[in-house]
């Protein structure tokens, strides 16, 4: 381990060791495959019609900007939030070798994230082709590079003097190291969105055979390795500051909530009389909060889909949200004490039941939203379909509550039977 | 060896700690304690560069933990009361990583700190939490920091094995490395800690030295 990295070598003989590396890669690779398979012919439909290259500019520009806001949360986790900091960060970090390490592991990682960016394409024009893989390519190094340079500069940003005065200004009620933190992912995308929409333009322009604009397409590329050579510099007195300023985050936010907010949780109400319910539903509240917010933002997007009568797009989403519900059991179940629940003789099937229950109660921040948008907006048919995949979704969501308290490794298949399921079947 | 000036931790509104100072010298072997809540491991986390002072200073053999706290973490050996550990490492590979990331260190003194013998071969994930606590001590302990700092690291350990680490800390001791930890059991600190220092609702109510704890475990 001397001679290697050895924050590299920990990672392979985990991964080898852990043995769900595969089984994670069938995963991903279902995801992928079907994302392709939903959205490629649609596009190539869209992009057939008249004014095909302004539509062009403006779907690839989006698909970038995705690209780039995934692997923009992805290198925060890396840099400041990373999940075996309590392991390493007791000790020195060696920042050259840990930031090699973090930016090959991120570009294995997304590298999926690119090739479902790349393949929707896969049934538009072949001469379109190459300048829509440079433009993309380019834009996913841009969004690793810059969001490496620009998370590790937060760190320094949140310990600023100068800087204080902007930062006490935005936080809010959040500390004033967080709101350095919780603007870098905006500062990112603001920086790399104003190289993709130059390189959006310069990609439409040179498919229009103006290819003298095709040098553009290197602007994202660009910024990501000026962030890159930002990052190698700011890593060795960035890194460990970072995750000091988090541990005092979450201290700070530990101890606040413990004053503030001791009770109040998500839905409690509904689950008085059935303490394993309630346990999880509090579980669920405390420790994955953002899971609730998410699901009721995209349940609040799905009812603008509804309403503006977008039907595909209403399907294709319920159908992936639906999927992804799926693993709301599977983060409720990775917290439960099962000692405890051996201790106390809790039978599997009331486990499992309590599980489905609050799964599905979690999910209504999108299925209520849709509903209401069924009632106001819809006609029958649309009804059957959404009907069918809100009903499909709580079958599944039982099937995974079961699969999980057994601990069987049939939960994977789920997800993969689900997405196929929606993919072929529901669309 | 460690100069800690007046330091606070606030939290919103609550004050963890309140204005610490104190100064430890090389070969001290420190005995810290105080009741559940009394900022102890707050305390702690600051003098390891966990978290950053809210006010004051501390300086680690020369190295000021605010400013550098990437140079501080050379100069200290911790023990987290709950240690975390790659599980699909063994014993050994885990303290490889260790001697490497410190570029120093002897794998074959690590492994004698741990006293796991042919167990140290098995993955991580199949150790008990005494197996687990070994570990994390011979991580702690394998490049010889000036500075050691064990937060509850004695918990859950078999006797013998106690006997055993304090030996061994005894002999870093002797070497000058300068040793704090922080512990409930009072009984352990009578046998080798030369010097108490004592935590009370995030204040420092005591800083004597051991022969003094018949007097403090009177007033307790």
């Amino acid at each position: 381990m001397n001679s290697q990295n050895p924050y590299q070598c920990v990672r392979a003989l985990q991964t080898e060791r852990s043995g769900t590396h595969k089984l994670q890669l069938v995963g991903y690779c279902t995801v992928v495959l079907t994302v392709v398979v939903l959205l490629s012919a649609p596009l190539a439909e869209y992009l057939s019609g008249p004014q095909n290259l302004q539509r062009l500019e403006q779907i690839l520009f989006r698909v970038a900007a995705l690209l780039v806001a995934l692997t923009t949360l992805q290198t925060y986790g890396d840099v400041v939030r990373h999940p075996e900091r309590t392991i390493f960060g007791i000790h020195p970090v060696r920042s050259t070798l840990f930031m090699q390490y973090v930016g090959r592991m991120r570009l294995e990682h997304s590298a999926l994230w690119l090739m479902m960016s790349l393949g929707i394409w896969k049934d538009v024009s072949v001469e379109w082709w190459p300048w829509i893989a440079f433009y993309l390519v380019s834009s996913w190094i841009g969004g690793i590079g810059a969001g490496y340079g620009i998370h590790l500069g937060s760190v320094w940003a949140a310990r600023s003097p100068s800087l204080a005065g902007i930062l006490d200004s935005i936080r809010g009620q959040n500390p004033r190291e967080q709101a350095a933190f919780i603007y870098a992912p905006g500062m990112v995308l603001g920086l790399v969105g104003l190289a993709l929409i130059v390189g959006a333009g310069a990609t439409k322009l040179a498919i229009d055979g103006q290819t003298q604009w095709g040098w553009w397409l290197i602007a994202p590329a660009s910024l990501g390795l000026m962030g890159w050579v930002a990052a190698m510099r700011l890593a060795p007195s960035q890194l460990v500051r970072g995750s000091m300023l988090l541990t005092d985050i979450d201290a700070h936010w530990g101890m606040v909530d413990g004053e503030e907010n001791p009770r109040e949780v998500y839905l409690e109400w509904t689950s008085s009389e059935d303490p394993n319910r309630l346990r999880l539903l509090r579980q669920a509240w405390r420790m994955h909060r953002w899971v609730i917010i998410a699901l009721w933002c995209m349940g609040g997007v799905l009812l603008l889909a509804l309403w503006v009568q977008e039907d595909w797009s209403l399907r294709v989403a319920l159908g992936l949200t639906s999927t992804l519900g799926l693993g709301i059991p599977v983060l409720l179940q990775r917290h439960e004490p099962q000692w405890l629940q051996r201790a106390l003789d809790i039978e599997d099937k009331v486990q499992i039941k309590a599980l489905t229950e609050v799964a599905i109660l979690l999910m209504m921040g999108v299925w209520i939203p849709v509903s209401v948008g069924l009632v106001l907006f819809s006609d029958t048919e649309i009804l059957i379909a959404v009907g069918i995949r809100i009903i499909a979704g709580m079958g599944m969501m039982y099937w995974m509550s079961t699969q999980v308290v057994q601990k069987s490794w049939r939960s994977t298949l789920v997800v993969i039977l689900s997405l196929i399921l929606w993919g072929t079947v529901l669309i | 060896m460690i100069e800690v000036q007046n330091i606070h931790k606030r939290y919103g509104r609550t004050h963890a700690v309140k204005g610490l100072s104190f100064s430890l010298n090389p070969s001290d072997f420190v005995g810290f304690v105080g009741g559940n809540g009394a900022g102890k491991s707050t305390t702690i986390k600051m003098l390891t560069a966990q978290i950053i002072p809210t006010e004051g200073q501390i300086v680690i053999d020369g190295v000021n933990i605010v400013e550098h706290p990437e140079m501080a973490r050379e100069k200290i050996g911790y023990v987290p009361e709950f240690p975390t550990l790659y599980e699909y490492l063994t014993g050994r590979e885990m303290l490889e990583f260790v001697c490497s990331v410190r570029q120093k260190g002897q794998l074959e003194w690590g492994m004698e700190i741990a006293g796991l013998g042919s167990d140290i071969d098995r993955l991580i994930r199949e150790y008990s939490q005494g197996m687990r606590r070994k570990i994390a001590i011979a991580a702690a302990m394998v490049s010889e920091p000036p500075v050691l700092i064990l937060d509850e690291a004695l918990n859950g350990l078999d006797p013998k094995s106690v006997k055993r680490i304090i030996r061994l800390l005894q002999e870093q001791r002797t070497k000058g490395t300068c040793i704090v930890l922080s512990t409930h059991v009072l009984d352990t600190l009578e046998k080798v800690a030369t010097r108490l220092l004592m935590i009370e609702d995030g204040t420092l109510i005591e800083d004597c030295g051991i022969e003094e704890l018949p007097r403090i475990r009177m007033n307790l």
